[in-house]
């Protein structure tokens, strides 16, 4: 007997998004500090800003804003590629089934405009059931099929050289972008000119520093959007393919090995991150949604080794 | 970086996406307190409660528009989709984190505070919206 059908959706763990993690952890500990340097050089006093010639009430206060809203930017694209370029150790494991949906990398317009977030080719796998342990084992969440019985899928990622090079080359711009503006912003929050006292003068610095604020992140947004191209057309974007170098169609059996984790990505889904084999087997007479039922009666010979089967 | 991302993980890895949510909104309203109450204990004066008010719709907005670049678009929650919740959720943890920051007057803190209401709303919202 092999492993009676997972349950579709999530197993009753809470959120594992780890990139929503660093960015809390580190937009925290950057608002901090930002506020502990603003006390200690009392940043609201009469201030200059020697390299570029600024003197004024509150200048401290709209420097540390934009920076504050650079760092941010700078952060929040390094956290996307510290969890883009990561091989984190799984699983080395192998499952087969027939492919239900194909997702290319830098597919939907918002990889375009921010390439840090684009995520690796993706093949999901609509599983045989001797292989349903591996969908549930440890997981937070099962991904299913669309089919009229929710058949449980495996995320399979192929490394895309792509991804990781348009996360790196967009931290790179991130970083540049950010310090022009920071630059932009203080100039631009100074140029407002907030004088006076009383709320009027209180609510105009802090629109000031809003102002930079939104004026430095942009402008290293922009920075990581530049960056993050170059870094893209730098490197290869292979479509997935099999061992005999053809591409992973729909519909098509395959074998996967490859290194299976639990995805804080995915919504705590097991997914191979990443393909180091696929094997075909030939193609279904079917369409997407497939149900298990398909792989079971027609790829009945895998080329997984006994070792991975379950026990029977 | 492996070590901040564990760390990260330690401490918003049990959160609910509500909670997450709003220590995003907590944290974007927290900082410009911080930088409000600077100024304050440069050039003490007295806010009313409209002021206050005002200052935290305004904030909330601002967390608004944030949670839905992080949220709806780089974290590919959709817009549609957060749009309404994040509203409620970065107002609510935006006027809380003015009012209570206001009333302590630390700026030291300011960011820290703001992380911990919204933490708070979210979980309330969250723990509201199961009980409908």
């Amino acid at each position: 007997m092999s492993s009676p059908k997972p349950i579709c959706g999530t197993q009753g763990a809470g959120s594992t998004d780890s990139v929503w993690d660093s960015i809390l952890l580190l937009w925290g500990l950057v608002g901090t500090v930002a506020g502990v340097i603003g006390a200690i050089t009392n940043a609201a006093a009469t201030t200059t800003i020697p390299i570029l010639g600024i003197t004024g009430a509150g200048v401290g206060l709209i420097g540390l804003s934009a920076a504050a809203a650079a760092l941010a930017v700078v952060f929040t694209v390094l956290a996307f590629a510290i969890d883009r370029c990561s091989h984190p150790d799984g699983l080395n494991t192998c499952s087969s089934g027939v492919v239900n949906e194909i997702v290319e990398s830098f597919d939907e317009a918002a990889d375009e405009v921010f390439p840090f977030i684009a995520m690796h080719d993706r093949v999901d796998v609509v599983v045989k059931r001797d292989y349903w342990h591996l969908v549930q084992n440890a997981a937070q969440f099962v991904k299913c099929a669309g089919d009229s019985i929710g058949s449980p899928i495996i995320q399979c990622l192929y490394e895309t050289p792509a991804v990781c090079a348009a996360a790196v080359g967009a931290t790179v711009g991130a970083i540049v972008g950010g310090i022009g503006g920071i630059v932009v912003g203080i100039i631009v929050g100074a140029a407002i000119g907030c004088a006076g006292s009383g709320p009027f003068y209180f609510f105009c610095l802090l629109l000031a520093c809003i102002i930079a604020a939104i004026i430095a992140a942009v402008i290293a947004l922009v920075g990581a959007f530049i960056g993050g191209q170059i870094g893209k057309a730098a490197a290869d974007d292979p479509s997935p393919t099999n061992t005999e170098g053809s591409n992973i169609r729909l519909g098509d059996y395959i074998t996967t090995k490859g290194n299976l984790i639990v995805s804080a990505s995915f919504d705590g889904a097991r997914v191979y991150w990443f393909v180091t084999e696929t094997t075909l087997h030939g193609q279904s007479t079917g369409s997407p949604q497939f149900s298990h039922t398909d792989p079971d009666t027609n790829l009945t010979m895998d080329a997984c080794p006994r070792d991975f089967e379950p026990p029977k | 970086m492996q070590a901040l991302v564990a760390l990260a993980k330690a401490l918003f890895g049990k959160l609910s996406y509500c909670s997450k949510s709003g220590a995003l909104a907590g944290l974007v309203a927290g900082f410009f307190c911080a930088l409000g109450l600077l100024q304050l204990a440069e050039t003490p004066m007295s806010l009313s409660t409209t002021d206050l008010f005002k200052g935290g719709l305004a904030l909330g907005l601002l967390a608004w528009l944030v949670l839905l670049l992080v949220i709806g678009v780089l974290l590919r929650y959709g817009l549609k989709q957060v749009a309404l919740f994040a509203f409620i959720i970065a107002v609510i943890t935006a006027l809380l984190t003015v009012f209570i920051n206001y009333a302590i007057q630390v700026p030291v803190l300011a960011v820290l505070i703001g992380l911990l209401v919204g933490i708070l709303v979210g979980l309330l919202l969250c723990w509201f919206c199961r009980r409908r």
